[in-house]
């Protein structure tokens, strides 16, 4: 961690309006807001794995896909070693685009059905004029090496490989502009058990060979704890408590992340934690809680969580965490 | 049954792809194979026309007013199908009218597909504002009947080739407008179309590199069955007298130059007729054999 980060995105906010065009001439905006990711603030240092879990809905995958300007934050800004490109245009955003890349989660949607996998790979290469044809190739060929898939594979088709090989080739077009930052959103999680393993472990050499920088969005604890360095939980599209994973998963301090936590069965009865179950439903997202935004569900919930959003405080042990019991 | 153990199978079909699977089927749908062959031989026709028509299909001459067709008493072999009114053989007109048919047919649904294809890519990629506009073009256009609408363009811009062409264009669009913005909608939404984002491709190669070749199949399809459409609207212009203009021989005008003699010569307006209901009849079905060969998806 020395130097500036790889990547520093502040004050963050995407929200999605719901309303069809007759209805933005009478309707308030208010309420047909969804604020998927809301203030959301986070640091990731080069050559990190930085994971970002939560429920489903909670803003993950628009974060990450938020942070590659794949679409456009309504607030705040996304600094990318050093430069700000939460406004840049499509062209001069294009020599950040071979920085930064993703792994989408369902490797049956992220490849284009027409195309065959030396068209696939290669195409980065082709839109961002890398090299000659033969170079090309050449390029292609080696990086499917590199992710363990044969040569031969160049003029198949994606329907022609399993899920798990197909991941393999959407990560082959994701790292072979050699990235520095690379967006993993669920990049596992469609994937069967022993081929998630296969792939995490592809994942993990390649970051080791490349000195790769992960921005990686899960749902799964397990994988997240066994794979990130650091982690943020998100809960309706803000960070509750952000810091190193084993701190984090050891001594969890926020209510949200304890609750999460306690919901992983454990083999072990000693690993066993008391769990803390969660009363109701996710609240919509159009319409959050006042204050803290978890108080309708907090086991721990004050007075003050009813009225007053809690700010983002730095403990003594490097963790950020938004809760009224923990105010810094 | 069978679609749900299609749909639970590990590969998805690949949408739109032209395989020799896709041709197999076909070919095994003997019906479709047979009307397919007959439209190609409408097709064959039209080309060789010149060729292949007995006689000059405007040659006309008084001796041969209202000849009957060969196997009736006083028809002749020189002229199979009979003669119509002014004298002229039938069997040509059929040969040079089909020229016009098939030539506006599928002219129109070329120029109306290509034109469609780029309005609904733009307006189901793009969405918003250019959405908006499009889109409600479209509602407008469908709102009129279709016939009524070309009567009333060609009644502006008066007879002609060119002008039903540019008629049955003006409306045929929103046709293959409104299939691709559908198809748009739903392959735009795919991972790798934003995967094409994330590198850095234009707007406009997402649109034709990414999101064409997924759904071009199902336009040739529904285009193929348009052209019996149009095929149709362009008759009903003729025979109203506000299409294909005399000596132009197309087989609207006959059936309407026939109207009045239709219980003296019957043959003068049920020839053309037939070859009308053969052409499109051969058009639809070889489209729907077409779409369902190449686009399960489509079919009811």
């Amino acid at each position: 961690m020395t130097g500036a980060p790889l990547l520093q995105v502040r004050g963050v906010s995407r929200h999605f309006d719901l309303r069809n065009g007759l209805e933005r001439l009478y309707k308030p905006a208010a309420r047909s807001l969804v604020r998927a990711v809301d203030n959301v603030s986070f640091d990731v240092w080069r050559a990190e794995t930085f994971g970002i879990i939560g429920e489903s809905g909670c803003g993950k995958s628009t974060l990450g896909r938020t942070v590659l300007r794949l679409q456009d934050p309504d607030a705040g800004s996304i600094v990318f070693d050093g430069t700000d490109i939460t406004r840049l245009g499509r062209r001069a955003l294009l020599p950040f685009r071979r920085r930064m890349q993703i792994v989408f989660q369902d490797p049956y949607a992220s490849l284009n059905p027409r195309r065959t996998v030396e068209d696939i790979v290669g195409q980065p290469l082709r839109v961002h004029g890398v090299g000659r044809a033969a170079g090309r190739q050449a390029a292609v060929t080696a990086m499917l090496e590199r992710v363990g898939l044969p040569a031969e594979s160049l003029q198949r088709y994606p329907h022609q490989f399993s899920g798990g090989q197909r991941q393999r080739i959407a990560i082959a077009r994701a790292l072979v502009l050699q990235p520095e930052l690379v967006v993993c959103d669920e990049a596992i999680s469609a994937l069967d058990v022993s081929v998630q393993a296969q792939v995490l472990q592809l994942l993990r050499q390649l970051q080791r060979d490349l000195g790769l920088t992960y921005l990686f969005i899960s749902h799964n604890l397990a994988v997240v704890g066994h794979f990130c360095d650091r982690v943020a939980v998100m809960y309706l599209g803000q960070t509750v408590e952000v810091g190193a994973t084993r701190l984090l998963l050891a001594e969890p301090r926020h209510p949200y992340t304890r609750a999460l936590l306690s919901a992983v069965p454990q083999m072990r009865r000693a690993d066993r934690r008391p769990r803390t179950l969660l009363t109701g439903d996710l609240p919509s997202a159009t319409r959050p809680p006042a204050g803290c935004k978890f108080h309708t569900r907090c086991p721990a919930a004050m007075d003050v969580c009813r009225t007053t959003p809690p700010a983002l405080a730095t403990l003594g042990d490097g963790r950020q965490i938004a809760c009224h019991l923990h105010p810094g | 049954m069978t679609a749900t153990a299609a749909s639970a199978g590990a590969v998805p079909r690949a949408s739109g792809s032209i395989t020799r699977q896709n041709l197999r089927t076909f070919l095994s749908d003997r019906f479709g194979v047979l009307f397919t062959a007959i439209f190609l031989g409408f097709i064959v026709m039209a080309i060789l026309a010149p060729w292949i028509a007995p006689h000059d299909p405007n040659a006309g001459s008084l001796l041969r007013r209202l000849q009957p067709p060969a196997w009736l008493p006083g028809g002749s072999w020189a002229y199979p199908l009979g003669c119509d009114s002014l004298g002229r053989d039938i069997l040509s007109r059929i040969i040079w009218g089909a020229r016009v048919s098939i030539f506006i047919g599928v002219v129109v649904v070329l120029i109306a597909g290509a034109i469609g294809t780029f309005l609904g890519l733009v307006a189901g990629f793009l969405g918003g504002i250019a959405d908006t506009a499009i889109s409600r073009m479209v509602d407008v256009l469908l709102a009129y009947p279709l016939l009524i609408f070309a009567i009333g363009l060609m009644g502006m811009m008066g007879p002609g080739l060119m002008n039903i062409i540019v008629a049955l264009v003006c409306f045929e669009w929103v046709i293959t407008c409104r299939l691709v913005r559908a198809q748009t909608l739903d392959v735009r939404n795919k991972e790798y179309v934003e995967a094409a984002q994330a590198i850095g491709l234009s707007p406009l190669r997402i649109m034709f590199s990414e999101i064409l070749p997924n759904i071009v199949s199902a336009v040739i399809v529904v285009a193929t069955l348009r052209v019996g459409t149009i095929i149709i609207i362009e008759a009903s212009l003729s025979f109203l007298g506000i299409g294909v203009q005399p000596p132009t021989p197309a087989w609207g005008t006959m059936i309407a130059d026939g109207r009045v003699f239709m219980l003296a010569a019957w043959w003068v307006s049920s020839f053309p007729g037939i070859a009308i209901f053969l052409l499109v009849l051969s058009a639809n079905l070889a489209g729907q054999s077409l779409r369902d060969a190449f686009d399960p998806r489509l079919t009811r």
